[in-house]
């Protein structure tokens, strides 16, 4: 049985990476996914957490989003939906992203989230960032975000790098949190990989 | 001298050993189901820890276990199940006298007590949460100056917008708590333990 199911695995990806780019990886340390670009504009995400829980206290999110490029300008459009498996509660929402990349070494991004979840009710999430290339494969992070890194949304600095090899990139960063008088304490370190097949 | 030295220090190393601020001094957890379900080991690798929590337990269970703690470190969360015995200024004094009594009879070395946490599971009364607050507020105030015992009030830590509202991402089912939630309660311990 095992090795029909992976046998299954590897022809999809297979076969849809012939026609798209298939992508696996983590994000924030706790959020396994599956990502699926057509055409190099239609992306499309399977995201799973990996708490330390039961199954049943486990999100899995939805994601599908346009990616797109004017001269030195990208942006990105996308909807996600998210449930806790056991369905006691739902997320969902709609990110909107910029980046002008005028200058040859540094790129300004900025977000905007409009975020519902039905436990902490809607908010307005946004990020600003930037991005400088060191060399061809590693890049410096840093932002200024009230997207959430988990559920809750808070004001937070982003700050790390991203390291790009071939088909992979990691990208390791620490999220401090702005307001709070115990930043150390609160401070997490997140991180970030992914493999383009 | 050298000789000299590594005999000092083998004498004197077994003092430091059983002393209790030692990090690696074992850690006994007692309490109700938000400890039973705390992966204590996997929050303390640095210590020798003992899971003694007990799903549904109340200030009964911690009455059944007079006297077992003897020399040990004690971590204890209890309260939540019996909040229906503190909900009036008269039982919240019997009931208080009850807690610490119970506490004191476990004979620990060092108890670290932590506050009843908030809660808003489907059949709890509106005003719970106020009670809880009520009770932690009333037992800090009964054990200041008791340095057997270490309070770690992390009521609020739990809170989100109001004093009553429970933080949704720290609780698994608004009673027992996520993996975020069991983070934050260790962090508070360790602050204290350091």
């Amino acid at each position: 049985m095992k090795r029909i199911l992976l046998t299954l695995i590897l022809t999809v990806i297979t076969c849809t990476a012939a026609i798209g780019q298939v992508e696996i990886g983590l994000q924030n340390s706790r959020y396994g996914y599956l990502g699926y670009t057509l055409k190099d504009h239609w992306n499309f995400r399977l995201r799973q957490s990996l708490f330390s829980e039961r199954m049943r206290y486990q999100q899995i999110q939805l994601e599908a989003a346009y990616l797109g490029s004017i001269g030195h300008f990208d942006y990105s459009g996308g909807i996600y939906g998210s449930t806790e498996w056991g369905g006691d509660w739902r997320t969902g929402g709609v990110k909107i992203r910029g980046q002008f990349n005028t200058l040859k070494r540094l790129h300004i991004n900025a977000t905007i989230n409009p975020h519902y979840d039905s436990e902490y009710d809607y908010t307005t999430c946004f990020s600003v960032g930037a991005e400088v290339d060191i060399i061809k494969s590693i890049s410096i992070l840093a932002s200024y975000t009230t997207i959430p890194d988990y559920r809750k949304s808070e004001k937070r600095i982003h700050g790390g790098a991203s390291f790009h090899v071939g088909q992979l990139s990691v990208t390791p960063e620490i999220s401090i949190p702005v307001s709070s008088s115990e930043r150390l304490k609160q401070m997490r370190i997140l991180t970030s990989f992914g493999y383009k097949f | 001298m050298k000789y000299w030295i590594t005999i000092i220090i083998a004498l004197i190393s077994p003092f430091f050993y059983s002393c209790n601020d030692d990090p690696g001094a074992p850690l006994y957890f007692i309490g109700d189901s938000i400890v039973a379900r705390w992966d204590v080991e996997e929050y303390f690798p640095s210590f020798t820890t003992y899971n003694l929590g007990v799903s549904g337990a109340g200030i009964d269970y911690i009455e059944s276990l007079s006297g077992t703690q003897k020399g040990h470190n004690a971590v204890i969360m209890i309260g939540t199940n019996n909040y229906w015995l503190y909900n009036s200024e008269a039982s919240l004094k019997n009931y208080a006298v009850r807690y610490l009594d119970a506490i004191e009879n476990l004979r620990a070395e060092h108890v670290y007590l932590y506050s009843v946490l908030p809660r808003d599971a489907e059949s709890d009364p509106e005003d719970i949460n106020d009670i809880i607050i009520r009770f932690n507020d009333y037992i800090q105030q009964l054990i200041a100056g008791n340095s057997n015992i270490t309070y770690i009030n992390v009521y609020h830590d739990f809170t989100y917008r109001n004093s009553t509202s429970i933080d949704p991402e720290l609780y698994s089912d608004r009673l027992h708590l996520s993996s975020m939630g069991y983070e934050k309660l260790a962090a508070a311990l360790l602050d204290v333990l350091h």
